[in-house]
């Protein structure tokens, strides 16, 4: 396998409300290799988004990145990106690492031309003139495959579908060529057709340019389609990182266990679907030890008291849990 | 097989949309749709953003009222329905909509809300709290819920309560708008199995809208395709599972990523270029023909007719012909 781009080490964020301090984000630690596509994934809440804004500390108030580590590798030098002064971060957001956020919609600024919004990324990472960002940008639109981009870049966001806006997105984002790009629900809002073309497109950025992409999703069909590793979230720890074919077919995780039953499989005759009990917990007082004992059916007496510590159960197959832990034998 | 217990036929809705000054356009949500749901039967309508299923179950319920076509319920054209047979209809068949946070009043308790109906309607329902509580045991909430609001629920609950409303008025048949499509993976797996079990329980007869063919293959018997505002193929789930005949439908069947790493990769995929047309300016011909690998000449001319061309299977595409 190839080497890290991307080191996270005991990411914390806190938001810091009325209501009290949400830990939203609570010791979060992955690699992301160069060439890969490391799928995120978790429900509603867990921390999935939050933990991929902090990675280039866009977290807005009241949140706050309480402590962690998030390497980056520049030209074979590791540079810590929650140290790094403002000017420098921002030389390398919309550059080295790129995003696509959710809503294609709210991504782009309705009052510039798509065009424009292309250009103006190339703009601020390159010494170009005007002139040549738009003809770049034209090629961008066109690398995403949007059909007539000579015309296109002279749209608002308005006159686009949501297709075609999450196209422009991308080719925003994919515009100075990124080490690492993060693709937060990349396709949450499109239809299941359009969902193909643009997993279609991503395979060929991985493919052709070699770029390791974060794909952060709710949905396992994706990660199952995309992934190369996964990283399993639940109320903002990790619960398992594995290869996808492992996390698959040998979950350990009990959570893991559960998010695989209570998909429904159109390929299989499937009589009933077994959900996972309870809800999700409250970050504000999070259940004592492993977040998820109140939901698990394997709950021991120390997931109640401590925090389950990673195991490393076979190569590259990570798992928070004390059923892996020797928790059982205390 | 039973009888049909809701029968459309050449259903249509236009939303009117103004161009400029008198001139109009028509957004054609249902352009021509018919198809039977029968007695017992769970039937599926599966379709992407803006083809009009949600406009589909709205109509078959009169909640607005259809451009042209009809509705038949046990064979009677509800379109000709008096004042009081309508109210009777509308008793008979009840919905539950797709956004939990909007379709309960934030102002009413759990009570009001799924007593109101039978209320309004004058059934009898013995002791109004026991009733409730009762139902509230059916779709997994406790006694103590009665009093709450709705903000005090999660979604999935939320969910829960506006099942409750719908079985409060003994219903026939149930529209469920994409119950599930708000709710995160490891709730809709249970809300899905209750509707499932109370479908059986009430003996009930319902269509299951969602965009998730996984969701409705496990929810339904038969399933509808639509594509912009028509219904292109019908078929037994299982059957439309193995081999889909519509173009269309074999697209989206071959898009959906299936949570199984080695099954998904090899799959064959079909990805059709382009997007779906604009439900004002529709092409000439068949609707999917721009999109369409398979496209001949007839098919820019003349829109295809939902034909039955096997046992329990329709489909409008001239490849059939």
């Amino acid at each position: 396998m190839s080497e890290p781009i991307l080191r996270v080490e005991d990411l914390r964020v806190y938001f810091y409300t009325y209501a009290g301090v949400v830990k939203a984000v609570e010791g979060v630690s992955f690699e992301v290799y160069s060439g890969e596509v490391f799928g995120l994934i978790g429900e509603t809440g867990c921390g999935k988004t939050v933990t991929s804004r902090a990675l280039t500390r866009l977290i807005p108030d009241p949140g706050r990145i309480e402590g962690g580590r998030v390497l980056f590798r520049i030209n074979s030098e590791w540079v810590d990106l929650l140290k790094l002064p403002d000017s420098e971060l921002r030389k390398i957001r919309g550059s080295l690492i790129s995003y696509i956020f959710q809503d294609p919609s709210s991504a782009l600024d309705p009052l510039y031309t798509a065009g424009y919004q292309v250009a103006e990324t190339i703009i601020a990472h390159n010494r170009v003139s005007w002139k040549e960002a738009w003809l770049k940008a034209i090629d961008a639109l066109r690398s995403v495959l949007i059909p007539d981009p000579e015309a296109r870049v002279k749209n608002y966001p308005h006159e686009l579908s949501g297709g075609m806006k999450q196209r422009v997105v991308i080719g925003t984002s994919i515009v100075n060529e990124p080490k690492l790009l993060i693709a937060d629900e990349p396709t949450t809002n499109v239809d299941v057709t359009i969902q193909a073309q643009i997993i279609d497109l991503l395979h060929q950025l991985k493919n052709l340019r070699r770029t390791s992409i974060m794909l952060i999703t709710h949905n396992m069909g994706l990660i199952a389609e995309m992934a190369d590793r996964v990283a399993v979230m639940y109320a903002g720890r990790i619960a398992e990182i594995a290869n996808v074919y492992t996390l698959f077919e040998e979950p350990l995780h009990p959570y893991t266990q559960g998010l695989i039953r209570c998909v429904p499989d159109p390929t299989k005759e499937i009589k009933e679907l077994y959900p996972i009990p309870g809800t999700v917990p409250d970050l504000i007082n999070p259940p004592k030890g492993c977040r998820f004992w109140p939901r698990c059916s394997k709950a021991m007496d120390i997931c109640k008291r401590e925090v389950p510590p990673r195991v490393e159960v076979s190569k590259g197959h990570f798992v928070e849990c004390w059923l892996y832990a020797g928790g059982g034998h205390e | 097989m039973s009888k049909p217990l809701i029968s459309v036929r050449n259903l249509k809705k236009y939303f009117p949309v103004r161009r400029f000054l008198f001139a109009k356009d028509y957004v054609k949500a249902v352009d021509g749709v018919s198809f039977d749901i029968y007695e017992g039967e769970m039937f599926g309508v599966v379709g992407e953003s803006g083809c009009g299923k949600t406009t589909l179950g709205r109509t078959i319920l009169l909640l607005i009222p259809p451009t042209a076509g009809e509705i038949y319920y046990r064979g009677e054209n509800i379109l000709e329905y008096d004042k009081e047979k309508l109210k009777e209809f509308r008793r008979r068949a009840q919905i539950v909509f797709q956004d939990p946070y909007s379709s309960l009043d934030p102002r009413q308790t759990i009570f009001d809300i799924i007593i109101e109906g039978p209320r309004y309607h004058g059934i009898d329902v013995g002791d109004p709290e026991e009733f409730v509580v009762s139902l509230l045991r059916k779709v997994g909430l406790e006694e103590y819920h009665l009093y709450r609001y709705p903000h005090e629920f999660s979604g999935g609950q939320k969910q829960r309560i506006a099942i409750a409303r719908a079985l409060a008025m003994n219903p026939e048949f149930i529209v469920f708008d994409e119950p599930t499509s708000a709710l995160d993976v490891s709730v809709q797996a249970s809300i899905l199995n209750m509707i499932k079990q109370l479908q059986k329980e009430f003996n009930l007869t319902g269509m299951f809208i969602s965009h998730d063919l996984a969701v409705v293959k496990f929810m339904s018997q038969r399933i509808g395709v639509m594509y912009v505002g028509r219904i292109v193929e019908i078929g037994d789930s299982d059957e439309l599972f193995k081999e889909q005949l519509h173009p269309y439908t074999r697209a989206l069947f071959s898009a959906i990523p299936i949570p199984n790493p080695r099954v998904t990769r090899s799959k064959k995929k079909m990805i059709v270029k382009g997007e779906p047309p604009s439900p004002i300016h529709l092409p000439r011909g068949c609707r999917f023909y721009p999109r369409c690998p398979y496209a001949m000449p007839i098919c820019r001319t003349k829109e295809p007719d939902l034909m039955e061309i096997d046992k329990n299977r329709h489909v409008a595409c001239w490849l059939y012909r």
